[in-house]
């Protein structure tokens, strides 16, 4: 079975929901766009007639421990207030929450996944997980649990997958990176420069921060051999954040053995990462086995983690090298991150035999 | 970066953030090099602006310098696969369904077609039967004239006018649209050829523009909706009051920049260069802020006249902008453009009436 990624509009994707139960999967937080999505899409059910005990909605709530931050619990509280109410508004609407610490163990997340389908049993439903502004530990968490559950014999009938990823209008201005740890794989859980691959490709994201770029060049170098390729966002309407994030990766990009991709859109930024992991995997046929590595670095929009988790899961059912997805721990939170709700993407995850 | 010292304000150089910005457009450059400075550094060519300066100017032509948004060549080739894909979503296709069935065209021909194949893998850009060669509508046009005057008009001519007619859409592709006036002309030429040859076909006209910006989004005929990959609004552009504007770090700068623009263009070696004289009359203005008072910042391959001449103005002896432009056209003799339309459309009765017969 292979995963392959397709753009949907949120409109079409209500249009779905209009004939078959939705479960919804969000992990709201203080940033306003990590309702944004839940607020639009409660409304589009309710002038689309949906009826509220179709729509199983659940909530990842994150309980700050070691690193709260009162005024953003403030906020959290305050968003979450507000989507209550509305949800309120719709009598018989199904919800559930789970409360989880920040140093979470996934086996929450993964029990509380493979309950899902059974929230309309044996009746075939809609997925869709709003990626936002779930971190992205919790995310590979889930992209598992629903590897599991489109596993199963018959879960493409059974369980159509969506993802929503909510753009904010404007990033904040300050963050002040903190507590940065190392590169390490979301697969193996073990630090990138102890991969035993000799050989390593790897495919890097950079954020809006930039540090997560130099510690994955610096670790991905300590191998006998490496190619990094840098994908670096263009917004078409919104130039000053890419310049804001050229310039924070401007030693990546300086690197004369980088290669560096523009892209100009989610879609555009999945069809050139599929592209080059495709040239690379071709290009490095015949290597020996585990002495390669193709290697993802998410560190910009949530959505790459998904692409890339759902990429190289086909990668390692073909058989192919190594593959991995590199994570920078880090607490960065002593700002809003982003601010106000923008556009919504909507994805397929279309499964082919 | 030079011995001359330029006594340059440190205050308004940590409050404008220049250091930053030019160490950012340094390397931008030594990676991805500005072509027609032919392999002088960036450093050095600013000096070499600022020198040649009245010493008051020397801070906001750093300003300037500093929020040049630089786009090299291979971010703009780059666009042409979300290009594709983004028209092709518009259109409800596919991305191989829109290339075989479309036209392409170029505003000012100077290899995008290539390069939007190239970039989008398309095998086969030479195949006859597949895309015309008919790549401007001044092309187009001349076909057609040469279809219509000539008494024993070539197979070929007839071939590449049909196959361009039978297409259901005509990609116009263009690099900048920053004013919009060659955009806007080829549009309302090919708006005019299309009717005229309806019975070939009626081809669906789709403008797709790298860059584009809020005054060509004014300019544009309405009901033609373009596709781009980058938006430059308000925020980007020099012009005096512009409160939009978020490119330096107070108001004093952005007027003493169009002080600075407006010294250069009162200059009689610009007012009276020979190089800019058709640009000049085109533009109808003293193109302080560039081609139809553009102001904007923004440094292509070629940097555009629609930018602040501040940047790209370069004549030996008199100021040497950083990113000195080729002049595109040097020449007053007037565009045949418009001519070969009407032309065209003229004679539309006799081709139409020759390709019927060629049936």
């Amino acid at each position: 079975m292979r995963a392959r990624f397709e753009v949907i509009g949120v409109e079409e994707l209500v249009d779905l929901c209009v004939n078959r139960p939705t479960v919804l999967l969000a992990a709201p937080n203080y940033e306003e766009r990590s309702v944004g999505f839940l607020e639009w899409f409660l409304d589009a059910c309710s002038s689309h007639s949906i009826d509220p005990s179709r729509v199983f909605t659940q909530l990842l709530w994150p309980q700050g421990t070691s690193t709260r931050v009162e005024l953003l619990e403030q906020l959290k509280v305050t968003h979450f207030g507000r989507l209550k109410g509305q949800l309120e508004r719709y009598p018989g609407w199904r919800r559930n929450v789970i409360a989880y610490p920040n140093d979470f163990n996934n086996r929450e997340v993964l029990n509380a996944l493979s309950q899902l389908p059974e929230c309309f049993p044996g009746e075939p439903h809609n997925l869709v997980v709003d990626i936002s502004c779930m971190p992205k530990r919790v995310l590979f968490s889930v992209c598992e649990g629903i590897q599991r559950i489109v596993s199963s014999a018959d879960a493409p009938q059974q369980t159509s997958v969506f993802f929503v990823y909510t753009s904010p209008k404007k990033y904040a201005a300050l963050r002040y990176a903190q507590n940065v740890g190392q590169v390490t794989g979301l697969f193996s859980g073990c630090p990138i420069h102890q991969s035993r691959s000799e050989h390593v490709s790897a495919f890097v994201f950079p954020s809006l921060q930039g540090y997560e770029g130099k510690l994955l060049y610096d670790g991905v170098r300590a191998h006998v051999s490496s190619s990094v390729t840098a994908f670096i966002s263009v917004s078409g309407s919104d130039y000053h954040t890419s310049l804001a994030t050229m310039r924070a990766n401007q030693f990546l990009m300086e690197q004369r053995d980088v290669d560096v991709v523009y892209y100009f859109s989610l879609k555009d930024g999945l069809n050139k990462l599929e592209r080059r992991i495709e040239d690379e995997a071709r290009r490095t046929t015949g290597l020996e086995e585990h002495s390669r590595m193709i290697l993802v670095a998410p560190f910009g929009p949530k959505v790459f983690v998904v692409a890339a988790y759902f990429m190289l899961q086909n990668m390692q059912t073909d058989g192919t090298p190594d593959t991995e997805i590199a994570h920078v721990g880090g607490f960065q939170y002593l700002s809003l991150y982003s601010l106000g709700v923008s556009d919504f993407s909507g994805f397929r995850l279309s499964l082919q035999d | 970066m030079t011995d001359k010292s330029l006594e340059l304000d440190p205050g308004f150089i940590d409050a404008e953030d220049i250091v930053a910005k030019l160490h950012f457009l340094e390397h931008m450059e030594s990676r991805w090099p500005y072509g027609p400075a032919k392999g002088f550094p960036l450093a050095t060519r600013v000096t070499r602006s600022l020198t040649s300066l009245p010493r008051e100017f020397s801070e906001f032509a750093l300003a300037v310098f500093a929020n040049v948004v630089y786009l090299p060549g291979t971010l703009l080739r780059e666009s042409w696969s979300f290009l594709a894909e983004k028209t092709a979503q518009r259109q409800d296709t596919s991305v191989h369904d829109l290339i075989e069935n479309c036209h392409l065209l170029e505003v000012d021909p100077s290899g995008l077609i290539r390069d939007f194949l190239h970039e989008n893998r398309v095998e086969g850009r030479l195949d006859t039967d597949r895309f015309s060669r008919l790549q401007s509508i001044e092309e187009l046009a001349r076909c057609l004239l040469l279809l219509a005057e000539s008494d024993s008009p070539k197979g070929s001519e007839a071939r590449e006018i049909r196959l361009a007619f039978s297409k259901r859409y005509w990609l116009v592709l263009t690099d900048n649209v920053l004013s919009g006036t060659s955009l806007e002309s080829d549009l309302t030429r090919c708006q005019r050829l299309i009717p005229a040859y309806a019975d070939l076909g009626t081809p669906t006209l789709i403008p797709v523009a790298q860059v584009f910006t809020s005054t060509a989004a004014e300019y544009l005929p309405e009901g033609l909706e373009v596709t781009f990959a980058l938006y430059f609004d308000e925020q980007f552009r020099v012009a005096p009051d512009n409160e939009e504007c978020t490119l330096f770090g107070g108001k004093e700068t952005l007027e003493g920049i169009v002080r600075l623009s407006r010294w250069l263009a009162s200059q009689e070696s610009f007012a009276k260069d020979e190089l800019l004289l058709p640009t000049l009359a085109k533009s109808g203005d003293d193109m302080a802020l560039g081609f139809k008072a553009g102001g904007w910042t923004i440094v292509t391959p070629n940097c555009p006249t629609n930018s602040l001449p501040i940047l790209w103005y370069a004549r030996a002896g008199v100021y040497e902008g950083p990113f000195p432009r080729i002049m595109s056209r040097t020449s007053q003799a007037r565009g045949v453009g418009e001519e070969l339309t009407d032309a065209a459309v003229d004679a539309a009765p006799q081709v139409l009436a020759r390709l019927g017969g060629a049936d």
